[in-house]
């Protein structure tokens, strides 16, 4: 189980996070959803130790940053080295020893080619690829259906489920709602840092409808569309 | 079209912020470090008015960004982007071309001209993406990258060892092993981003540690085919040539550690000094090393555990 309680994060006077108390249990998938800007990537890079904060992150097994598997929303790749490379650097990390990417390649990446020459799906598969064959406990996966085709959407989907049953702890972003529908067990909305509302599967609803009754009409509007 | 070379303007400025030096102090300096390069170059060198031409023309077709074009042609009309693209390469290519004319080279100087005109108008070729094999492959990702980038660098240094047994010079011999070293530092002259040093499962001990291994490996296994060349040769001389990779290898180990001392701000001038001196004066890899290190072990104290 992961427990934050009273995380704080500032960039010099600006606040960023403000008062976040959550907790993640095994098995769980939790999502995170909010307007750009709101915090979601700055509360994932402290939950995985990249970033400093005030405030409390607990885990029961210990030292969370080498359990993380962390997918950023776009996931760097350096020139010159190929998909199988990029695995294979990725394990190296985690001391995970795998003799054959090609049985392990199940979105059917071209690892043979440089992964700078990807799409941005292709990407964000390789990315996700990288941190499944880690064996993380808990995954962080920011926009982890950005840009995917439909086809893997579904595998992701698949993924998820299994790493569900598998007790792992799950902590997403996205901003297709359907998604997180399917996906999530609970979802909580994040409005400038903080938490405004954390809701259970039953609930789903009202979040996407408080987030679109935010004001969206009348910012269109000033567009003067037409 | 104005406001795009205000925004270009402005954009140059803010680079030169960036690097530390006042914009203004910077038009002032760069003008005449060129004028001292051209003129340094037009003394030293046979026939400099053609070589210079070139340079020119060369500058013009590599300094290309056809990422750049292509935004400015998906947004701008195709006249206005027709002429952001030639007066941008007239930019790069004006300070060639008053220099020439400087010097009364007119011809050399219309032919630069000429050939600026001529780039604006011819698209730029794209990458060449083909996956050059590399023996590193178990532990990337810097001489993965590195040899890939550097390989024709190599087969300088290898070429240097064969003509150093040709012509019957050792010292020769001992500077393409040392460029080896040099070479593999260079890989070090980046900093990594940080997701990339967050993911190794271990203390800053043990991944510095592990970055110095690899590199020691990796680079004497790129040393080991001069060491061949150089014995066939210099067989009762081997032990000056290990004494040189030893200092070679200081050398590179230098680098790894300054990389992570200066985690954020990556390699800079103030590190290439360390890296001068250091040649000049081997014996200060003893110090500065141990020092780095340290540096850098305290600097990776927030991102591994």
């Amino acid at each position: 189980m992961i427990s934050i309680d009273s995380l704080y994060k500032a960039y010099n006077n600006h606040h960023v996070l403000n008062d976040i108390c959550l907790s993640f249990k095994k098995g769980e998938i939790h999502g995170i959803v909010g307007e750009n800007g709101a915090g979601k990537t700055t509360l994932f890079r402290c939950i995985s130790g990249m970033e400093s904060f005030k405030g409390k992150i607990e885990y029961d097994k210990g030292e969370i940053k080498n359990s993380i598997g962390f997918l950023p929303t776009n996931p760097y790749f350096f020139s010159k080295i190929t998909g199988k490379e990029y695995l294979q650097l990725l394990c190296n990390a985690r001391k995970i020893k795998i003799g054959d990417f090609k049985e392990k390649n199940i979105f059917d990446l071209p690892l043979d080619k440089y992964a700078e020459t990807y799409s941005t799906g292709m990407k964000k598969k390789l990315a996700l690829t990288a941190i499944l064959l880690q064996n993380n406990d808990v995954f962080i996966l920011d926009e982890p259906f950005n840009g995917v085709d439909i086809h893997s959407n579904i595998i992701i989907n698949q993924v998820l489920s299994k790493l569900k049953e598998l007790d792992k702890i799950i902590i997403l972003s996205s901003h297709i709602f359907s998604t997180l529908h399917q996906t999530c067990d609970y979802l909580h909305y994040l409005k400038k840092g903080s938490i405004e509302r954390s809701v259970d599967k039953t609930n789903f609803d009202s979040i996407e409808k408080e987030m679109q009754t935010s004001g969206i009409e009348a910012r269109i509007d000033r567009l003067n569309l037409g | 079209m104005k406001l795009y070379f205000i925004l270009l303007f402005k954009r140059l400025n803010r680079h030169l912020k960036d690097f530390g030096i006042e914009p203004l102090i910077a038009y002032l300096i760069i003008p005449g470090l060129f004028y001292w390069g051209s003129t340094s170059f037009f003394d030293k060198v046979m026939y400099p008015n053609y070589f210079y031409m070139l340079i020119g023309i060369v500058t013009v077709f590599i300094i290309r960004y056809p990422k750049h074009d292509e935004l400015i042609k998906q947004h701008f009309l195709l006249t206005d982007f027709k002429s952001i693209v030639v007066i941008n390469h007239i930019l790069l290519a004006i300070p060639f071309i008053l220099f020439l004319v400087f010097r009364m080279y007119y011809e050399e100087a219309l032919i630069v001209f000429g050939m600026t005109i001529f780039i604006s108008f011819i698209k730029k070729p794209g990458k060449f993406n083909l996956t050059l094999p590399t023996p590193f492959f178990r532990w990337p990702f810097e001489f993965v990258i590195g040899f890939r980038k550097t390989f024709w660098m190599f087969l300088l240094s290898y070429g240097i060892a064969i003509i150093s047994i040709n012509v019957n010079n050792f010292n020769l011999g001992i500077f393409s092993i040392l460029s080896i070293f040099f070479i593999c530092s260079m890989y070090y002259s980046k900093p990594d981003p940080q997701f990339y040093i967050w993911i190794h499962d271990m203390n800053p001990q043990g991944f510095l540690k592990h970055k110095i291994s690899i590199a020691s490996k990796y680079s004497i296994v790129l040393t080991f085919p001069i060491f061949l060349i150089l014995s066939i040769s210099y067989i009762d001389q081997m032990h000056i040539a290990l004494i040189f990779s030893f200092l070679g290898l200081l050398y590179m180990i230098m680098y790894i550690v300054i990389k992570y001392a200066f985690l954020r701000e990556g390699v800079g001038m103030f590190q290439g000094i360390i890296g001068v001196l250091c040649i000049l004066f081997p014996p200060a890899m003893l110090i500065v090393i141990p020092y780095f290190y340290f540096k850098a072990q305290r600097n990776l104290n927030s991102l591994l555990k």
